[in-house]
This record gives C-alpha cells, sequence and structure tokens, in this order.
C-alpha cells in the first residue's frame, strides 16, 4: 500500500472511518429509505446502482471535495477559511434532512475528537458549532480532525467515499431482505471506484464543487413525508 | 401590472445561444422595486465543436424589492455546451422566486442527452450570507444522467427557488407546495427548506406541458402566500 502515514495515524483514519465510530450515521438513510419504500431499490442490483450514482454525482464531487477543503484550510491554519468552507456546504445541501444528518454527523464527530485530541483548530472549531456560530457539516469536521492527526489526503478521501457507501449498505440491510454476502459484495465491487474517484477529487478546489443527483434530493426531501419511518433522513 | 409590478419579456432575436456567445445579464432592483422577468419561448443551445456557449445573469435585489424570474426552460442540441451562472443578492426585507429548467435534448426528435456538457451554477446571497449555492455539471458520456438517483427516466428536471428575508411561514408553504405536487399529475418533485429563509423546489418531469405546469401552480402558490398577490396570466402561450 502506497502510504506516507505513519502506522498510528492510519489505524485513527480507521477508527474514525468505521462504522462503530458513533457519528450518528445508523440513525440516517440518506433517502434511501424513500426508495425502498417506492419499491424502486429492493435486491442488490438496484441498490448497488443507487450507491455508485450517489457516489460519482454527489460524495465524490461535493463532500469529499468539502473534506479536502477543509484538510487544507486545517493544514494551513486557516480557521477562517473552515467557516467559510462550512457555510458553503451549509449553502450546498438544500435538503434539509441531508444538512441535519451532515450536520449531527459533523458535532458528533467534533465532540468525540475534540476529548482526546489536543489540537487548538479543532478545539476552536467545536467551540464555534457549540455557540451555533457555524453549522460543522461532517466533512468539514473531519477534514479538521484528519489534518490534525496527519491523515494522508488521497487515504482520507477514498476512506471518506468508502464510509458513505457502508453506511448506505447498512441502512439496506435494515430496510429490506439482503444477505450479508450480498452486502460485501456490492461494497466489494465499488473498491475500483473509490481509488478513482479519490485521485480525481486530489487536484480539486471550492470552485469544482459540483452534483447531479436530483432523484436523490427529491427522495432525501420527501422522506419527511412517509407515513412510517426508520430513519431520521 | 395593476399591482405596480413591472413585466418585462426578455428577448434573445437568435432564438438561441451558438458556441462562443456570452451573455451577460445584470438585473438591478432598487429598493422596493417589484419586477416579474421572463423570456418569450424556451433557449436553444446549438452544437459546437469548439467553446462553449456562456450565459451569465447577476440580479441584485435591493432592500424589500422583489424580483420574480421565470425564464423558459433549455433546449441544448446534440453536441451543445453550456456554461451557465445565475448569482441573486438580496437585501434586507428582499424576495426573490425563480426558476431554472432544462429539458435532456429535443424530447421530439427523441433526443435524450446527446450534448456534449452542460454546467449552472446558481448562488443566492442574502444580507451577503450564503442562502444556496447549487453547481450541476453533466457530462452525459461520463455521467449516465438516466441511473437512479440521478435524472433517472425523466427528461426535464426544474428548480423553483423562494427567497424571503424575514418571511415566517415556511411551514404553511412548504405543506401547500407539498400537496400540490402530490396531486399534480405526471410530475416527481420535492420541497425543502434551506438553510436561511427560502425554499427549493426540484421537480421532474417527462413533458414540457408538465413541466411549465407545475412551474406555473407552484409560482401561483409563492406569489399568494409571499407576495400575498394573486397569479397572472403571462400571456406567452
Amino acid at each position: 500500500m502506497r502510504t506516507a502515514m505513519s502506522t498510528r495515524h492510519w489505524t485513527t483514519l480507521l477508527q474514525f472511518s468505521d462504522g462503530l465510530f458513533p457519528a450518528g450515521a445508523y440513525a440516517h438513510s440518506f433517502g434511501l429509505e424513500w426508495y425502498v419504500q417506492a419499491g424502486m431499490v429492493g435486491d442488490a442490483a438496484s441498490l448497488e446502482s443507487l450507491v455508485r450514482g450517489n457516489l460519482e454525482a454527489s460524495v465524490a464531487p461535493t463532500d469529499a471535495v468539502v473534506l479536502l477543503c477543509s484538510w487544507r484550510a486545517a493544514h494551513a491554519e486557516e480557521f477562517e477559511s473552515c467557516l467559510r468552507i462550512d457555510a458553503m456546504a451549509d449553502a450546498l445541501k438544500a435538503a434539509e434532512e441531508l444538512r441535519n444528518a451532515s450536520r449531527q454527523m459533523g458535532r458528533q464527530t467534533l465532540r468525540i475528537a475534540s476529548s482526546f485530541l489536543a489540537h487548538d483548530l479543532t478545539q476552536t472549531f467545536f467551540r464555534s458549532v457549540e455557540k451555533c456560530q457555524t453549522p460543522g457539516h461532517h466533512p468539514v469536521a473531519l477534514g479538521i480532525v484528519g489534518s490534525a492527526l496527519q491523515w494522508e489526503p488521497r487515504e482520507m478521501i477514498a476512506a471518506y467515499l468508502y464510509s458513505s457507501s457502508a453506511m448506505l449498505v447498512n441502512s439496506a440491510l435494515r430496510l429490506f431482505p439482503l444477505g450479508q454476502l450480498a452486502g460485501q459484495r456490492i461494497l466489494w465491487n465499488l473498491q475500483p471506484l473509490f481509488g478513482r474517484l479519490a485521485t480525481e477529487v486530489l487536484s480539486k478546489g471550492e470552485k469544482d464543487v459540483w452534483s447531479f443527483a436530483p432523484a436523490l434530493e427529491i427522495a432525501a426531501m420527501r422522506h419527511s413525508t412517509l407515513d412510517a419511518r426508520l430513519f431520521r433522513s | 401590472m395593476e399591482d405596480g409590478s413591472a413585466y418585462l419579456v426578455l428577448l434573445n432575436p437568435t432564438g438561441g445561444v451558438l458556441g462562443g456567445d456570452r451573455l451577460t445579464s445584470e438585473i438591478v432592483l432598487e429598493p422596493f422595486a417589484h419586477a416579474s422577468l421572463t423570456t418569450s419561448s424556451a433557449t436553444r443551445v446549438y452544437r459546437t465543436d469548439n467553446l462553449p456557449a456562456i450565459q451569465d445573469t447577476v440580479i441584485r435585489v435591493g432592500g424589500g424589492a422583489t424580483i420574480e424570474y421565470f425564464p423558459d426552460h433549455l433546449i441544448p442540441h446534440p453536441g451543445a455546451a453550456l456554461r451557465q451562472s445565475l448569482r441573486v443578492e438580496i437585501d434586507r426585507g428582499g424576495r426573490a422566486l425563480f426558476w431554472e429548467a432544462m429539458a435532456c435534448g429535443r424530447i421530439g426528435r427523441n433526443e435524450r442527452w446527446e450534448f456534449r456538457q452542460i454546467v449552472t451554477e446558481v448562488e443566492v446571497l442574502v444580507r451577503e450570507k450564503p442562502a444556496w449555492l447549487s453547481r450541476a455539471r453533466i457530462d452525459p458520456d461520463v455521467l449516465a444522467p438516466k441511473r437512479p438517483g440521478l435524472a433517472e427516466a425523466y427528461a426535464y428536471t426544474g428548480s423553483l427557488a423562494i427567497i424571503a428575508d424575514g418571511f415566517t411561514q415556511w411551514p404553511q408553504l412548504i405543506a401547500e407546495i407539498s400537496r400540490e405536487l402530490a396531486a399534480f399529475p405526471e410530475v416527481h418533485g420535492g420541497v425543502s427548506k434551506l438553510t436561511g429563509d427560502g425554499c427549493l423546489v426540484r421537480v421532474l418531469a417527462n413533458s414540457a406541458i408538465r413541466l411549465t405546469g407545475i412551474c406555473t401552480s407552484l409560482w401561483a402558490i409563492g406569489r399568494a402566500m409571499v407576495l400575498g398577490l394573486p397569479a397572472f396570466e403571462s400571456r406567452k402561450f
């Protein structure tokens, strides 16, 4: 594996990307629950297709770029840039449930990180989130923590793309009969995509953020109108 | 208009935009002015082998002023390339209702997603704070827009933004829009509150009639609830 990270830094990236990390992702399906209830996703093939679309048209060109920009800003110790990127992330998330999910996960990430990480910018940013001076979006929080823990950007981005996909697969396991093996096969099939997209994201900046996933956005907007819901988004 | 607002139709006599064209519009509303702007018909984006067409629009909404901006949708021809931006700057108490939509091609000729690239950017600032930012980059050959989660099988995409600094009845407005979206035939859409004083409606449709219909219907709801004004006949069709 090509990495300049020490084993310790590498395992901290694993810790923050793990499904066990209590950022609160378990409470969100990011629009998937609407798709399942609409009968549009109900097997491994339809799920994999949706996860791929979400990665290529939304997570990679938006959240992963925001993650990288925050990492760079934190690396340069530019607190004001972190606030500007956070405000941009808030304006980019038009669907309220997705915006709230990202804020909640960011706040949790900061709460945990700041409890054992003596890093001025992480602590200052967390205080600003607690005072409602900035929304504290998940990729922004993670980028700041990633800078403190010396994560290599390419590995950090790939891990973020992986964990975003794993969250959807985990949600699917609770929404319809999908075997553990089928879920793992989807993540296995996506492995080449994580690397390719991480490489693409590396050269991007704030002006390069984009997305085109209107149907996923509509699903997230309509999720709150479902009669019975397992997830908060 | 009877309500004191100005109603203007923006006309591009060429009927479309060509590669290398650069169209820039700056619309300034002085405090408490009210203008409704539209276009005479859809904007065709023609094939280009070289430079994209560029359309940049800036709308500055003064304190207490109101803009309603409802251009017809884009129709990109095969091989077309367009970069389009809309920046809306709203001062204290200002209001903006605007629409942005596109077809995925000349649907009557069964052309879908055959254009080269369309990049659209919408940036809304309310009292200098970002209220909504949307950047879409559609390269159909790379992105495969018919996939689940993207445009799926729909031929038209549209977005209606209603921004009103100081407006408080967002839950009621969103509920009314949700009811209309659920009742309107052959349109798939959703509505959500934006981060500041605004809401956004995304719609997908399979015909221009349905797209135009839902736009007109939601515009009327926004006009009534946010501006306190009745809908009016645009006299275009």
